[in-house]
């Protein structure tokens, strides 16, 4: 009886104290682990609030098997960054949903973390952002890339982003009779 | 990655976005599927395609082709063709998932087929062809609407709105110089911005939050407002000509933020008497900031550097909840100094007072690059206004407030 008082006393103590830290351990794919503000990541992820909120949260190392250790890398330095800057009014209503509320410009900060990026980089990172529902991430994110196609024309986007064209000819020629008025001035 | 295409090609421009249709098939879809469509004569590249049946045509092709696939915004500027917008394009789909429309110099003559409208939430229409009536049947349709703005629409003369638009909190009508009268049920508008003297009628005691642009204003809503609107708690005016404001033993009980602002063609008149601007203190005992702005191209007004009589005293007052004053186009006006003066004295709780010599933005503002232009009139003035706040004012100023005094830019206000 002793004993087992002595272990729930533990195990309470382990529950208090991980509720107690202020960071949260996340592991990737490839089983490196990261530590991260867990203020930061409640407030920046609704993914990880819930995990948070819903005590799912692994002291070892909470495991994200969909994302590699380069794209977590990046999520946890931006969440770290994020912590570090002055919350704008920008970013805080930036966070009411998906495409309705109008998009605000990046951050000068959030612009040079999203243009170190290599081309990979930055798309691991857009579906890790889009995985753990980081509204603000996701959206600096694919600002960056719908800079990247800017006065592109669709086989310059092929080529940039590696797609694979999958139509017929005939499919292709419809389509540009239909949006005809956006290639007038070709 | 099909969604995030979605999300990616919503943020390029229209045509790009269009364009990009004929990369694959996934941006075929996220063309199909694009929630905002910002149609005008820009975004339609319609500089080689002018002409009325070119973009009625394209507008009916974008649409039609949208059906049913959730826009959420749409906003349609037809400027330079006369452009009359076709009930029949808010098709069931689009009706469906609209939350934000704005339309701009077109005609819309909504009818009552029309079918409802269920999740806009938002609405402007900016020089639109449309009667009172008309819009009528059109709210009758949107009864998720919260924000309404009409920006010069000439038509309208009775603004009716109906007690169906239960969420309606928010209505903006400036420039509509028909518009006569506001017949509001809408139980829950507080947010009112009109330009023009409009008779406010039906449900209107909730009102918190006004802003009125005439000539006169000042003078009028200390007279009319305390009864008409007795539970406004932001008041916002700007006129372009004050005779004076009338001292009136009524009061605005829950006002707390009061903004004045002047803007004149030439100089604002020299009669008016700032001091008068005590009634509006005196009315509202919970006041917490006070913003007035003279924005003029000279100062005619008596300076108190030109006329060394002694400053007025006006009887001991308590503005005790008064906390900011902020006063921008500082002048040395005799009665602007006095007025101040008087301000310092009465309000024992004051933690901040900023008074600026000049108006509009600076350069340090972001997306500024240069202040605000200021008429050699008013760059003449500012010292002559600071030597005013040397000497009649910085000693008034409670030791517990923040005192700001802002100079002409060295760079941008050189005389």
């Amino acid at each position: 009886m002793e004993v087992d008082k002595g272990k729930g006393e533990a195990e309470e103590t382990r529950k208090v104290a991980e509720a107690d830290r202020d960071t949260v351990t996340l592991k990737s794919s490839d089983g490196k682990l990261f530590e991260v503000s867990k203020e930061a990541a409640a407030r920046l992820s609704t993914v990880l609030a819930g995990m948070i909120a819903g005590g799912s949260i692994d002291d070892n190392g909470t495991d994200l098997k969909q994302i590699g250790s380069e794209a977590l890398e990046n999520v946890v330095d931006y969440c770290n960054k994020h912590a570090n800057s002055i919350p704008s009014a920008a970013l805080i209503s930036s966070s009411i949903s998906f495409n309705t509320a109008p998009f605000k410009e990046p951050e000068e900060w959030e612009r040079k973390f999203v243009d170190r990026l290599s081309h990979d980089a930055l798309f691991d990172l857009v579906e890790a952002a889009n995985f753990l529902g980081m509204e603000r991430l996701l959206d600096v994110t694919c600002h960056k890339i719908s800079e990247m196609m800017k006065g592109k024309s669709p086989d310059q986007i092929r080529e940039v982003f590696n797609i694979k064209n999958d139509y017929t000819k005939e499919e292709l020629e419809e389509i540009r009779q239909e949006l005809a008025w956006a290639f007038y001035d070709d | 990655m099909q969604d995030i295409w979605c999300h990616i090609l919503s943020l390029v421009p229209l045509s790009d976005a269009a364009r990009a249709s004929c990369v694959s098939r996934a941006f075929l879809h996220a063309w199909r599927c694009r929630p905002n469509l910002i149609l005008n004569q820009d975004t339609l590249r319609s500089r080689t395609h002018v002409s009325k049946e070119d973009f009625r045509h394209t507008l009916d092709c974008i649409l039609r082709r949208h059906l049913g696939v959730g826009v959420k915004t749409l906003h349609l500027i037809s400027a330079k063709i006369k452009y009359n917008f076709p009930c029949s394009l808010l098709s069931e789909g689009i009706r469906n998932s609209i939350r934000h429309l704005k339309l701009g110099y077109c005609a819309f003559r909504p009818t009552p087929e029309l079918g409802p409208l269920r999740s806009l939430t938002s609405l402007c229409f900016h020089t639109v062809g449309i009667t009172g009536y008309e819009l009528e049947c059109f709210f009758s349709h949107s009864r998720a609407l919260e924000q309404l703005t009409l920006f010069n629409c000439q038509e309208i003369i009775c603004l009716k709105i109906p007690c169906e638009l239960q969420q309606l909190n928010s209505l903006r009508a400036s420039g509509c110089y028909g518009l006569k009268v506001i017949e509001n049920k809408a139980p829950n508008l507080s947010n009112l911005n009109i330009s023009g003297k409009v008779k406010l009628s039906g449900e209107i005691l909730q009102m918190k939050h006004l802003g009125m642009f005439f000539g006169n204003v000042v003078s009028y809503a200390r007279s009319e407002l305390p009864s008409i609107l007795p539970n406004l708690e932001t008041l916002y005016l700007t006129s372009n000509n004050e005779d004076h404001t009338p001292m009136l033993p009524t009061k605005f009980m829950y006002l707390k933020q009061l903004t004045i602002s002047t803007t004149s063609v030439s100089t604002f008149p020299p009669s008016y008497d700032y001091c008068s601007l005590v009634s509006f203190l005196d009315a509202s005992p919970l006041l917490e900031t006070l913003v007035l702005e003279v924005i003029q191209l000279c100062m005619q007004h008596a300076s108190v550097s030109d006329n060394s009589s002694s400053l007025r005293q006006i009887d001991e007052r308590n503005y005790c909840c008064l906390k900011s004053v902020k006063i921008s186009g500082f002048t040395s006006a005799k009665s602007l100094v006095e007025l101040t003066c008087h301000i310092l004295k009465n309000a024992k709780s004051l933690e901040s007072v900023t008074l600026d010599t000049c108006f509009g933005w600076r350069c340090s503002d972001k997306n500024h690059e240069w202040c605000f232009p200021l008429r050699d009139g008013i760059r003449r003035e500012a010292p002559r206004a600071l030597k005013a706040i040397r000497t009649y004012i910085a000693d008034k100023v409670p030791a517990t407030a923040k005192f700001s005094v802002l100079e002409p830019c060295r760079r941008c206000h050189k005389v």
